[in-house]
């Protein structure tokens, strides 16, 4: 079983839009995930399953223990108590459930909770099966969520086995994506030939000598930037490197070019 | 003052519009300056002779383990949420690219073996042809988490003159962000195609935190004023725009021109 991340160094170097091609290309063979939380899948209408993720835990107020001294509102690192008419609330999306105001409180009226944090939907189409998630809010401990929605996928592509799982992280290069990146057997990132593109790829061919993950690079938008996409063609003769043209209808008219480029790493 | 653009998705322009949003600002004649929160600038302001200056560290807070008192109980282990610890046989490892600070650990930590000290993780930086231009660089294996964003921007605000208006560009793969980042700035232009994005976000904050100025694709720009949000910018966006934009130029279109000039008016900086 081999596992594919999608990653690109900034937003809308079309990560979504490879994806949505890739289900076309590969179909039934392999299983999806969307670990980034958007509503791009939103469209497809055949649901196989709902499942409900607790996103680790949360401090609760006791309202009859609380005295609202206030002790708590100093002692948190991020903010998310304040005391409203004599009473400690918790702001949501900025407790990280590390406990510390447990140990404060003088009349033990604070304790930990599940939380919930949204779903898990899988969906169907055409054979290939869809994972991605819906978040209730944006929580600050952001690397949970992503795991859960990969580790789904992985549970979904034992059950149904199929060969391949084929996952979606973040933009950017940040902790979301690179609790994925150990798991990836390829690393394909989508770049734009924007000049600074040469920090993210350096980043990447670090990374790809300590996973020791093969890369199959993409350069969407080459005409845009003719020379930096010709530099980047240069620096980097080891990687399979794929160039797409700009155009409205996105990669539908590059569609054979991604074919003969996808189809070799899926064997 | 705090100004920061968000887009709901990656691409549709957010950096473009307030790269050119900075340009007319400073063309105006008001103080603006430049924050990237991450290494990467817009290209307008790229040059192939420009050089970073070190301006100001960036200090973090690091659980350190030290072997003295551990009697190897894994509480440390279990009380860690985001799974930043591992063990090796009689060692333990912390990896401060997934750790949020949140000293889960050292409290649960009965022998006092687990210690927060300050790490210095990298530098913001000035461009050495603007010097108003600023740039967040950390050092290779650190990665920018919502914890560090707080401390940078209030450091900022306090080495920059008091009326300064502060610009800040960040990548959209930062969501963990959008909290922290409504929290501190007093302005926000949230730029999108998504009606549901909007709509869920618009309702969760609080209005008292920032004003909210939407700003939207003009092709999507009728569904919004379907929705009864017609207090939206419509942005243009074509080919020649994406060109200029990529290649480092300021956009040179009429119409995008006045829209960035509206703003601009509208931000009554």
């Amino acid at each position: 079983m081999r596992e594919i991340l999608l990653v690109s160094d900034k937003g809308g170097t079309g990560k979504t839009t490879l994806m949505k091609m890739l289900v076309e290309i590969v179909g039934g063979n392999a299983v999806y995930a969307d670990c980034t939380f958007t509503s791009s899948w939103r469209h497809i209408t055949e649901v196989l399953q709902e499942d409900i993720f607790y996103l680790g835990q949360e401090a609760v107020v006791d309202e009859f223990a609380c005295m609202g001294c206030g002790d708590c509102e100093d002692a948190c690192k991020f903010k998310a108590i304040r005391i409203v008419r004599g009473q400690a609330q918790i702001i949501k999306q900025n407790c990280t459930g590390c406990g510390h105001c447990l140990q404060i409180c003088p009349t033990g009226a604070l304790s930990l909770q599940d939380i919930i944090g949204g779903k898990i939907v899988q969906k169907r189409s055409n054979e290939a099966i869809i994972v991605y998630g819906v978040l209730q809010y944006y929580p600050k401990n952001g690397i949970r969520p992503v795991r859960i929605v990969r580790d789904k996928a992985w549970d979904v592509l034992i059950s149904y086995q199929k060969k391949m799982l084929i996952s979606e992280a973040y933009p950017g290069w940040t902790r979301l994506t690179l609790s994925l990146v150990p798991f990836a057997n390829i690393l394909m990132p989508i770049v734009e030939p924007h000049p600074q593109v040469f920090e993210f790829l350096t980043k990447i061919k670090e990374y790809q000598n300590t996973y020791r993950c093969n890369i199959a690079l993409i350069v969407n938008k080459c005409d845009l930037n003719p020379t930096v996409s010709d530099e980047i063609l240069e620096a980097y003769p080891e990687w399979n490197i794929l160039t797409i043209p700009y155009s409205e209808i996105y990669m539908k008219s590059s569609f054979e070019a991604l074919k003969k480029f996808v189809l070799p790493l899926i064997v | 003052m705090i100004i920061t653009g968000i887009g709901s998705n990656g691409g549709i322009g957010v950096t473009t519009l307030m790269a050119n949003l900075f340009i007319k600002l400073s063309e105006l004649g008001k103080d603006v300056y430049w924050l990237s929160l991450s290494n990467l600038v817009p290209p307008v302001f790229f040059k192939k002779e420009l050089a970073w200056l070190e301006y100001d560290a960036v200090l973090r807070e690091v659980p350190l383990w030290t072997k003295n008192n551990c009697k190897f109980c894994d509480t440390c282990l279990k009380a860690c949420n985001c799974g930043a610890m591992a063990r090796y046989g009689e060692f333990y490892v912390i990896y401060s690219e997934l750790c949020i600070s949140c000293s889960a650990c050292v409290y649960a930590c009965k022998k006092n073996s687990i210690q927060l000290s300050n790490k210095r993780i990298g530098f913001i930086e000035q461009s050495n042809l603007n010097h108003r231009i600023f740039r967040v660089n950390l050092n290779q294996r650190e990665i920018f988490s919502s914890w560090h964003c707080q401390t940078i921007i209030e450091n900022m605000q306090k080495k920059l003159p008091k009326h300064a208006v502060i610009l800040i560009g960040f990548p959209s793969g930062f969501r963990e962000l959008w909290a922290d980042l409504i929290q501190l700035s007093d302005k926000i232009i949230f730029y999108t195609n998504d009606i549901y994005t909007w709509e869920m976000l618009y309702k969760s904050i609080s209005h008292d935190q920032a004003d909210m100025i939407l700003a939207v694709n003009s092709d999507y720009y009728d569904l919004f004023i379907e929705r009864g949000y017609s207090f939206g910018f419509a942005i243009p966006h074509t080919k020649e725009i994406s060109i200029e934009a990529i290649q480092g130029y300021a956009v040179s279109d009429e119409a995008y021109q006045q829209v960035v000039k509206e703003l601009a008016y509208t931000l009554n900086v």
